[in-house]
């Protein structure tokens, strides 16, 4: 019995109600389509059982009226996402079925030039913006496409077709949300055919009426007939009309069935249906539903009509089958273009302007400044985050920008990164250029689908056709105890990925620099600021300042060992660096800047000259950048090195909040100096992150002292609670110290004392006033007691966490 | 077994400087750890006899004038002069990619300057046309500003200044060259347009600059080409 077939609503059109702007012209267009859906499929699948199509197929027989009715609507520049069972879509859409067919048989002249195939099918020219091998991974790109449009001023919408299987997936749930709360002009059509893969919906979630899940996000829901085409143009007919009116999005919930099985080869009725419930749903194919009441409801074109129809499809799919067969291969040698824009920078970044009068600046105001001047030169440029609107961002790093540019460009986010930042890459694959704020590093794993799967590929399944210039901006690094979801920068990990462009800069200057470079070019970026240089200042350039991607910059001159870094961490190795000076060793201190592109010439440059090397870097050593230079050293410098190459890294373990306990894991001065001076006397530092069997994990393990401080100064109190970063000399006494603030707060300016030395205080006690950029901070006296020298007088200017004074326990003075 | 003898540890440097120096690494002792070779071990051991052709011999007595029949009473000058092929493809790429018309010779004058230090305080630039003109402290001009100041054809007359000339000619190695009274530094690149090689000859007054030091600015000129992206920063 098929249960799933009788119990579904109808919506049957009476031919008394065909809408006026149906004429026969029009009703013969939508056969027309519907077969050319059909046909063309049926002579895939016999080539796909022959073998002449790479890969298998994922065929959308049986379901030809929803993608023929939603598509009848839209424009050549509308957008569509599609999914892995999207060839009826492509050509609904548009596409000419010969590039269709010869992208099936991964042929030159496929839509892609057979780097996509099947579920990889893009076709700028009719607005397909990819069929996917991702469930639920299209559907924040179309809503993407609609913010695009209207940031431009222009009507088109972005449509996205998915399965039922994908509305049990977050993209679906954080897309749907998005679009509600920025009216996204955007439609979302759900083709329910009752299985996901062999799921049957029932058994993946309670609520199976998809429509009635829109009421969730407050935008409609309609659910029609998916195999009745002409009851799908209505209901899109409206949700268009909404779409192009600003209305906002809708969802339509198509109830339809695929006659085939999952995939060309798959049975028909697998395991999870019964072949009665196939022919059921048979009797009401779509096509022969349409043909019946053209004949017979409208009577408005005979059987020989219809037939001489079908006769010319049949020819036109013939001939893609030819044309896809006599395609050429594709060369050999093209397999490796496409995956970055040729050349990576763009042309501004390759035209340094002669230095010029600079100013001093804070990292965030550099950069946010940066921002303002591309997004006042480009019109279409948006940026999405999650609070980085009204309210300025976390950091402070946005303050302003919503004033200058409003909501519609300074679009405050859910906390939905893989929604908003899918979104963002449609937006950005569509004309605008987006910048989609993470906040922290650690949250860009939420969005990592998008950024690997999406973004970093797109301009290579699309044969160049399409690429994604969306910056990915993130805080990035350790910085006090921010603790294990807070303190990653797992720039290696997206360095790692072909396509995608990784910046890590240390200075104010370069951190302008970088941005404007990657809001000017053409890939997508992934900007990681340090969090801990947030508060520094530094000269920037007055007038427009650009940085390339791959040029490393040269931080200090040396001539006996090369120190190479990136981030926080060059402050760090330039500290070391002046110690070595000290001594006689002149190390030359090199800041990558980019992580991707990577600057091996540079680094080996230096090595020809220093004959020694370390990497001295924030993130994990096991595949890090350590590895990568010195295997680069082996490749460019192997007759130069007179050492092994060192490494020095943070430990491979997640960061944790106690301060002693971050402290052992994380580079510091002193564990660069120690590495210089054992790669300095011919012996590489080891790690033990490769936690291999029968390794020399011995040594290591021995020499961690039972209470890892490695770096604290020496304190008698060993009990006490660990010094700040600036520590002062200890006396007596209960320190008082300036108390960390936010990130981007360094230091502050004593206004006053409110004590004298000597004077009797209480706990809690105001007993000095300090200001910093952002408040007046009051500092109160820690214990009961006599205020004691007062290390720090007014006027001083004390880092966060620095000691000013302290109380003397006891009344006794 | 002599396994030790037959492989003694040094590092990939320490070998390169032995091989070129033509010490046998069995006579050296290692200080390095485990007794490996390490490069201070190698004995700065000048190789009096006949140099080997690292470069161009240094054509002996190119006299300053040929031309001049009248003898002037001038010291005779010591020349010496070395050369080098350059690889042009990464820059002609750069010039291409930046989408500006900067020709050759202003990313050649900005190598030039920065490969040959305080000898570049300022640089007088032959172009293939035969134009010269002189450009004060060209280390720290951009490209696109060398090519500038040319076309403005300021002359800032400079106490010695570096002579780079740029000859647009294919398939011509330079193997000696004349150098002015008032210079004691200069680079002749033949380069013919569109050209992804070229070859670069550097004649200095050895009284001036030492054989060592040319050398090495010749090889920085060279490194200087083959990295473009440097010569913008």
């Amino acid at each position: 019995m098929s249960a799933a077939a009788s119990g579904r609503k109808v919506r049957a059109v009476k031919s008394a109600g065909l809408p006026a702007e149906l004429s026969r012209a029009a009703l013969l267009d939508l056969y027309e389509r519907m077969v050319l859906l059909r046909r063309f499929e049926s002579v895939a699948q016999t080539a796909c059982r022959k073998g002449e199509t790479p890969g298998f197929l994922h065929l959308y027989i049986g379901e030809e009226a929803t993608a023929v009715g939603i598509c009848a609507h839209l424009k050549p520049t509308d957008w569509i996402t599609s999914t892995h069972r999207g060839h009826g879509h492509a050509l609904a859409k548009g596409m000419s079925p010969n590039s269709l067919m010869a992208e099936l048989f991964g042929k030159r002249d496929g839509c892609c030039g057979g780097r996509g195939g099947t579920m990889h099918l893009y076709d700028r020219s009719v607005g397909l913006f990819g069929t996917n091998g991702i469930v639920a991974a299209g559907i924040s790109h179309a809503v993407g496409v609609g913010l695009s449009g209207r940031a431009r001023g222009r009507e088109d919408i972005g449509v996205a077709f998915f399965g039922d299987g994908a509305t049990n997936h977050g993209g679906f749930h954080e897309s749907l949300n998005f679009a509600g709360i920025q009216k996204a002009p955007a439609i979302l059509v759900c083709e329910n055919n009752l299985y996901a893969t062999a799921t049957p919906l029932a058994s993946a979630t309670l609520n199976t009426e998809i429509a009635s899940k829109a009421a969730s996000y407050g935008i409609p829901g309609i659910a029609v007939d998916g195999n009745d085409v002409i009851a799908v143009w209505e209901v899109m007919r409206e949700a268009t009309r909404r779409a192009r009116s600003g209305e906002g999005p809708t969802l339509i919930e198509a109830k339809t069935y695929r006659t085939v099985g999952h995939h060309e080869g798959d049975p028909v009725t697998g395991t999870y249906r019964t072949q009665a419930e196939v022919d059921e749903w048979l009797k009401r194919d779509p096509v022969k539903l349409f043909r019946a009441r053209l004949t017979d409801d409208f009577s408005v074109a005979s059987t020989d009509e219809l037939d001489a129809i079908d006769a010319r499809i049949d020819a036109i799919v013939q001939t893609s089958l030819e044309f896809a067969r006599n395609s050429p291969e594709p060369d050999p040698a093209t397999s490796g273009l496409h995956v970055f824009a040729e050349p990576l920078n763009p042309p501004e970044a390759l035209v340094q302007p002669v230095p010029g009068a600079t100013q001093t600046q804070s990292w965030l105001d550099a950069v946010r400044d940066g921002i303002a001047e591309e997004m006042r030169r480009n019109p279409h440029l948006l940026y999405f985050g999650e609070g980085t609107g009204e309210r300025g961002g976390t950091f402070a790093h946005t303050k302003n920008l919503y004033a200058e540019f409003g909501p519609q460009r300074m679009v405050d986010t859910p906390i939905s990164e893989q929604g908003f930042t899918g979104a963002a890459i449609g937006a950005s694959a569509t004309g605008t250029r987006t910048i989609a704020d993470l906040m922290f590093a650690d949250f860009m794993f939420e969005a990592a689908g998008q950024i690997v799967l999406q973004a970093s590929k797109l301009r290579y399944m699309s044969n160049g056709q399409m690429n994604a210039p969306v910056v990915i901006r993130v805080g990035s690094g350790a910085v006090r105890s921010a603790g294990p979801h807070h303190s990653g920068i797992y720039h290696t990990s997206w360095a790692h990925v072909p396509g995608l462009v990784v910046c890590m800069p240390a200075t104010p200057a370069d951190a302008k620099g970088l941005m404007k470079t990657a809001l000017r070019a053409s890939d997508p970026v992934i900007m990681l600021e340090p969090k801990a240089l947030f508060a520094t200042k530094g000269e920037v350039p007055a007038a427009e300042h650009f940085v390339p991607f791959g040029l490393a910059r040269i931080a200090r001159e040396g001539r006996d060992i090369t120190i190479v870094s990136a981030g926080q961490l060059v402050h760090r190795s330039l500290e070391a660096a002046e110690k070595l000076a000290a001594e006689g060793i002149e190390a030359e201190v090199i800041d990558l800047r980019t992580i991707m592109p990577l600057d091996v010439g540079t680094v080996a440059a230096s090595v020809t000259k220093t004959h020694r090397l370390l990497v001295v870097d924030e993130g994990w050593g096991a595949f890090g950048v350590g590895a990568e230079l010195a295997q680069a050293m082996n490749e460019l410098a192997f007759d130069e090195l007179d050492a092994p190459v060192g490494r020095l890294h943070s430990e491979a373990q997640p960061h944790p909040l106690a301060p002693a306990l971050e402290r052992a894991m994380l580079v510091d001065t002193d564990k660069i100096l120690a590495a210089v001076r054992s790669v300095l006397s011919g012996t590489a530092p080891t790690p033990k992150h490769w936690r291999h069997l029968g390794g020399r994990t011995a040594a290591p393990v021995a020499s961690s002292p039972p209470v890892p401080v490695p770096s604290a100064p020496s304190q008698a109190a060993s009990a006490s609670p660990p010094p700040p970063a600036a520590a002062a000399p200890g006396g007596p006494g209960e320190p008082i110290t300036m108390p960390f603030g936010d990130l981007t707060v360094s230091e502050g300016t004593i206004v006053g004392w409110l004590k004298a030395e000597g004077d009797k205080v209480k706990a809690g006690e105001i007993v000095a006033e300090i200001e910093t950029d952002k408040a007046v901070v009051e500092i109160e006296a820690p214990i009961d007691g006599v205020l004691g020298p007062i290390e720090q007088a007014k006027g001083a200017v004390v880092p966060m966490g620095g000691r000013i004074g302290s109380v003397v326990p006891g009344g006794a003075a | 077994m002599s396994a030790a003898a037959s492989r003694r540890a040094a590092s990939p440097y320490a070998r390169r400087l032995a091989r070129e120096r033509g010490i046998a690494l069995a006579e050296l002792a290692g200080t390095g750890p485990r007794g490996r070779i390490v490069a201070a071990d190698i004995p700065l051991q000048l190789v009096a006899a006949p140099e080997p052709a690292a470069a161009v011999p240094a054509p002996a007595p190119v006299a300053t004038a040929p031309s001049a029949p009248a003898p002037v009473a001038v010291a005779a000058r010591a020349f010496g002069a070395f050369a080098t092929n350059l690889a042009l493809g990464p820059l002609r790429e750069l010039i291409a990619a930046a989408g500006v018309d900067v020709p050759l010779h202003a990313f050649l004058a900005r190598a030039a300057a920065q490969a040959t230090g305080r000898y570049a305080e300022a640089i007088r630039l032959v172009a293939a046309d035969g134009r010269s003109v002189a450009v004060a402290g060209p280390a720290r001009l951009a490209p696109s500003e060398i090519a500038c100041r040319f076309e403005a054809g300021e002359g800032a007359s400079a106490e010695r200044p570096l002579v780079l000339t740029h000859l647009a000619v294919s398939g011509i190695r330079p193997v000696a060259g004349s150098l002015a009274p008032d210079c004691d530094l200069r680079i002749l690149v033949v380069a013919a347009p569109g050209t992804e090689t070229g070859e670069a000859l550097l004649v200095h007054d050895s009284d001036a600059v030492s054989e060592a030091e040319a050398a090495t600015m010749l090889a920085a000129f060279r490194d200087a080409l083959e990295n473009p992206l440097r010569l913008l920063v």
